[in-house]
Order: structure tokens, then sequence, then C-alpha cells
């Protein structure tokens, strides 16, 4: 069963290694000269005033909630898609049916301007 | 051999994960250990012989939850500077309280009668995908009234939430596009 | 040969072969990009300036390796070897021809999807550890972008998966070797799912014209802000393979992989990727980048219920047709 993996495994260990080796070598090579300011934040030459990590738009968390539907709905399209030849039009209809109240939800949003950024 | 000696230690992992996920005092620690639990438990789906359900667990569970619980971390205010407060008063109870769950579900593990591991053959997405067409099929279609609810439910709260002190809320009252 | 021993043999050359192509592409795209804009790039060090790359390369090495005071150290240090190996561990699912593959997954589109759908929480989390206001901003809106994509991604890469009536990547590939490329037939949903799935690819990747989160213009340089030398090198690099293995899967599952005349299939399959790989560059030379209204309207409104409405018609298809005729 879990044969099939080393593939996978063997393509993560060598990614692990070679970015070790990659810092690793930047690490010995690399200067290490310390001095205030250096450490600083990136902010355009001023310093930092208030903290980054402030409240974010509520906007992201409605992409993110959107995203979990559509994603358990795109997940399902999956297995159906191996099995539905073999149970015909029904199998057609059931994903159909499926659909609708996701596609009128879409909608819905749509026009209460939900989907604009 | 191999495979238990495997199963052990992911177990430890995962168990190790989740101690994490509730100790931590940054919140975004917190939902990045659940990120690892996460995907230590879709390994654990793999070794199982559930590799469909592993993809589902990858895509929904770490692609889709934890975004969504990262930006709803990033809703609230100054979810850095202050630590959350690990409660730890009532140890006793909260211990008593987890032991009982464990032994309830250790004893309705073990009354069950469970095929043995590891599996021969792994469930493939063909016949999940004929379970629920057939035999869950009511299910199925009820999910995407859920999920229907679920998208509503978001636009009404996202409307509401829309708080005042933001710079983009500021444009706007400004007349600005 | 073992199914061990071939999953670690071609595990190791595959990955040690993109990482190579996805560097090389560095001097590619630099040389190609002053054609384009009548200059000649690199020219001094080597032939035609190929071992610019090596100066390069030392060059970021002999950085300083910075960490700001107030970062997240540890997770600073994580998050950029995290999205090479995200990004690399998807090339093990896809065929290079019918032996040349690291492991060929009974679910291989769905573990490339959720594979690749990992990504933005290393580019999330470099932004977010950087404690930076551009660092941040840039990480959000990449994984805004990413998940908001990943869903005509993950549609449009379910139309083949239809019509081949099976999510591994090589039987996917067969069918097209017995009847035709998904892209040329049927006439239709299989050049729109292209499209779509190519669109949404160079999304994923933050590549031009989709690349706000790092929109130079306005975030300094996004998530790669606080980053120097080697930690820096290693995210480009992550941008720049995953540029190349959305192409290769893209030739898999919709050019049919390595189906081809007169040469081996090997030639075949590298020679569409390599193609698609330099379509994404001139892509890159040519176009501006949209706004991030105009990015989520792209995706929800048009790409979003096309790609829905695709899936149908590929069922319709199968369903009055049969598989792939």
């Amino acid at each position: 069963m879990l044969a099939e993996y080393t593939g996978v495994l063997v393509i993560l260990v060598l990614g692990v290694v070679v970015a070790c080796a990659m810092l690793g070598i930047h690490l010995l090579l690399g200067p290490r000269r310390k001095f205030a300011g250096k450490h600083e934040p990136f902010e355009c030459g001023e310093s930092q005033i208030v903290s980054p990590r402030r409240r974010y738009a509520v906007k992201f968390y409605m992409v993110a909630i959107l995203f979990v539907v559509f994603d358990v709905e795109a997940i399902f399209f999956y297995p159906w898609g191996a099995v539905f030849q073999d149970l015909g039009w029904f199998g057609f209809m059931a994903m159909f049916i499926f659909t609708i109240p996701l596609a009128i939800g879409l909608i819905y949003e749509w026009m209460k301007g939900g989907l604009e950024w | 051999m191999t495979e238990s000696l495997i199963f052990f230690a992911l177990a430890a992992f995962i168990l190790l994960g989740a101690v994490r996920v509730v100790a931590s005092r940054d919140l975004v620690h917190a939902v990045l250990w659940l990120a690892v639990v996460l995907v230590l438990t879709a390994v654990m789906f793999l070794m199982l012989g559930a590799p469909f359900l592993a993809g589902v667990q990858l895509l929904l569970y770490t692609g889709g939850v934890i975004t969504l619980m990262l930006f709803g971390v990033m809703l609230t205010r100054r979810h850095h500077e202050i630590g959350v407060e690990v409660d730890s008063s009532r140890r006793l109870p909260g211990a008593l309280g987890a032991l009982a769950l464990f032994g309830a579900m250790a004893c309705a593990i073990f009354r069950t009668d469970l095929p043995a591991w590891p599996s021969s053959a792994p469930v493939s997405a063909l016949e999940i995908g004929r379970a629920f067409l057939t035999d869950h099929l009511i299910a199925f279609e009820v999910l995407s009234i859920l999920l229907l609810a679920a998208m509503i439910g978001a636009i009404v709260l996202g409307r509401q939430s829309d708080f005042g002190d933001e710079p983009e809320t500021v444009y706007r009252k400004g007349g600005r596009p | 040969m073992t199914p061990l021993m071939h999953g670690f043999v071609w595990g190791l050359v595959i990955a040690t072969v993109l990482v190579t192509i996805a560097v090389l592409s560095i001097w590619f795209e630099r040389k190609f990009s002053a054609r384009m804009q009548s200059r000649l790039g690199p020219t001094l060090v080597g032939p035609a300036g190929i071992l610019q790359l090596v100066a390069d390369a030392l060059k970021m090495m002999q950085k300083e390796d910075l960490i700001p005071e107030k970062a997240d150290s540890i997770l600073f240090r994580l998050a950029p070897p995290f999205t090479v190996l995200f990004t690399l561990s998807v090339a093990a699912v896809i065929p290079f021809s019918e032996n040349v593959l690291a492991a060929d997954l009974d679910i291989g589109v769905l573990f490339m999807l959720a594979v690749g759908g990992l990504v933005v929480f290393p580019v999330w989390i470099a932004g977010w550890s950087s404690n930076n206001k551009y660092a941040l901003l840039g990480a959000m809106r990449a994984v805004a972008q990413g998940i908001a994509y990943e869903i005509p991604l993950v549609l449009s890469a379910m139309v083949p998966v239809v019509l081949a009536q099976s999510m591994r990547f090589s039987d996917i590939i067969s069918v097209q070797a017995e009847t035709h490329w998904f892209v040329i037939w049927p006439l239709g949903p299989g050049l729109i799912a292209f499209v779509i799935f190519f669109i949404c690819s160079l999304a994923e990747a933050n590549r031009i014209p989709f690349d706000i989160p790092e929109a130079e213009s306005e975030l300094v340089a996004g998530v790669t802000t606080e980053y120097a030398g080697m930690r820096f090198g290693l995210l480009q690099m992550a941008e720049y393979l995953h540029t190349l293995i959305a192409s290769a899967v893209a030739a898999a599952i919709f050019f049919g992989g390595w189906d081809g005349p007169f040469a081996p299939g090997l030639h075949w399959m590298v020679l569409k990727t390599l193609a698609l790989f330099f379509t994404i560059f001139w892509i890159r030379w040519s176009l501006v980048r949209f706004r991030s209204d105009q990015l989520m309207a792209l995706c929800w409104k048009y790409l979003l219920p096309l790609s829905l409405l695709l899936v149908m018609v590929a069922a319709l298809f199968v369903h009055y047709c049969g598989v792939g005729a």
C-alpha cells in the first residue's frame, strides 16, 4: 500500500537535503556583522510605529468561507466523476440537483455584492 | 512490524501536536500546530488504506479550515501582542473529563468488530462515489442545502461586522472609489 | 526493478532534473525578457552569460543571514524550505513517460491539487513571521488569491478526470493516447478547461498578471521583503518550480503527456512541458498586473461558473459518446 508513495517520500527527503545544504553553505559563507538598525523591520527608512499584526478586513474571511463551501462541492465531484457512468442518467441528475442550491447561493452572493472585493 | 512502528511514531507526533495546539499562548502558533496535526492525520488515513480520504483531509481541512482559522485570527484585535490566557486552575476537572471521554471511546472501539489491519485493499474513490450516490443519496443532497446555509450566513455576518476603523472603509466614506 | 526501487530512482532523477531546469530558466528568463525589451541581458559571465547563474548563487550565499529582531525566528526560518518542499513533492505524481514516473497514485490528480494547495501556508507563514506590514499584506493577498483560484483549478482539472473516468495520471494519458488529446477533443470543453487551468496555475504561482501579492510598486517585495541571501533564493526557486510543475501537469492532463508520433514519449512530454513553461514567461513579460478587485471578480464571477458548467458538459459528453471517444 505505502510502497506506491516511495517516490513522494524520496522527493520530500531530497527537498529537505537540498534546502538544508543550501542554507548550511549560506551559514558558513555569510558574514555576521550585527549593528543596531540592521535588524529593524524594513519600513522604507522610517522606524516602525505600529505593529503590522493588526486587524485585517473581513473580506479575507469571506473569501475563506466561500472557498470552504465550494471546495466541499468540488471534492464531491471527484468520486462522482469516477462512477457516474455506471449509474447512468441517475448519477448525472444526482449531481445536478446537488449543484443547484450552490448555484443559487452563488447568484445570491453576487446580487448582494458579496463577490465584490 | 515496520507499519506498526510508523503508526505509533505518527500517533505520538499527532498527540504532541494536539497538546501544543491547546498549550500555545500565541493564537497563530496554535492554528499552525493544528495544521501539523491535520497533515499527520492525513498520513494516518493513507496508512490505513484510505488514500482518497487523505487527499480530502489535505484539501479541505488543511487547505480550507486552517485558512479560515488564520483569517479569523487576523480579524481579532492585536492577536499577537497579547498572549492567550491558558487557564490552568481547573486541571483536575479537565483531566477527569478527558479521562472519561477517553474511557468511553476506548470502550466503544474495543467493543466494535473492526476489520484486521493493515487492510489488504485500500478503499478507492470509486467505492466512495458509489456509496454516496446510492445508499447515502439523501444525506448527500441535504449537504448542499447545508452548504447554501453556510454561504448565506457568511454574507449576513460579513456585512454586519464590517467595522469602521479600517482604511478601506474610510476611503469609501470619503467618497473615493 | 521492484516498485520500491523504481519510486526511489525516478523520484531522485525527476526532482533533480526539475530543480536544474527551474534554476536554468532564471537565466533563460533574463535573456528572454531582455530581448523583448531590446536589451542584451547578462553577457559577461561565461558564454551568453550562462554562468551568471553560478555568480548569482555565490553572491547569495555570501550575503548575511539576516533575521529581523522582531521576527518569529523559528517560523521565519522554516517557511522558505517548506515552500520548496511542498512544491517539489507534487512532481512525484507526474508521469514523464510510461516508465519515468516516481509514484503512479490512484488519487494522482487529487494529490496534485491537495499538496499543491498547501504551498500557500509556508508563504503566509513567511509573511506573518517577518513582522513587516508589506510582507504580511503580501501574504494575506497571496493566500486569498491562492484559495480563491484553487476552486476553478480543482474544477477544471476535473474535466480530464471525467473524460478519462480516472484520477490516475497514467490512465488519463492512456485514454488520450488511444483517442485524442483532451485539449483538441471534445472540442470546446477540453480547450476551455485547459485555459482555465492555466490561468489558475498562474494565479497560484503568483505570476504576472496575478502577482498582486508581491506588487513591487506598492508592497516593496511582498512576502520576500525581509528575506535575504539563500532564504530569499529558496522562495524564488519555489516560484519557478511551481510554474514548471504546473506546466508539466497541464501537459499531462490536457496535451496527452507522452503521446506523440516519431519520437520517444519522454521527448514529447518534455517538449510540451517546456512549451507551456515558455508561454508563462511570454505572458509574464507581455502583460500588466490585475488589480485585486479585478482578480477576485475574474475568479468568482467568470471562472467558477464556467468551470462548473464545463464539468457538467464533459459529463454529458461521456454519457452520450463514451469515454474519450
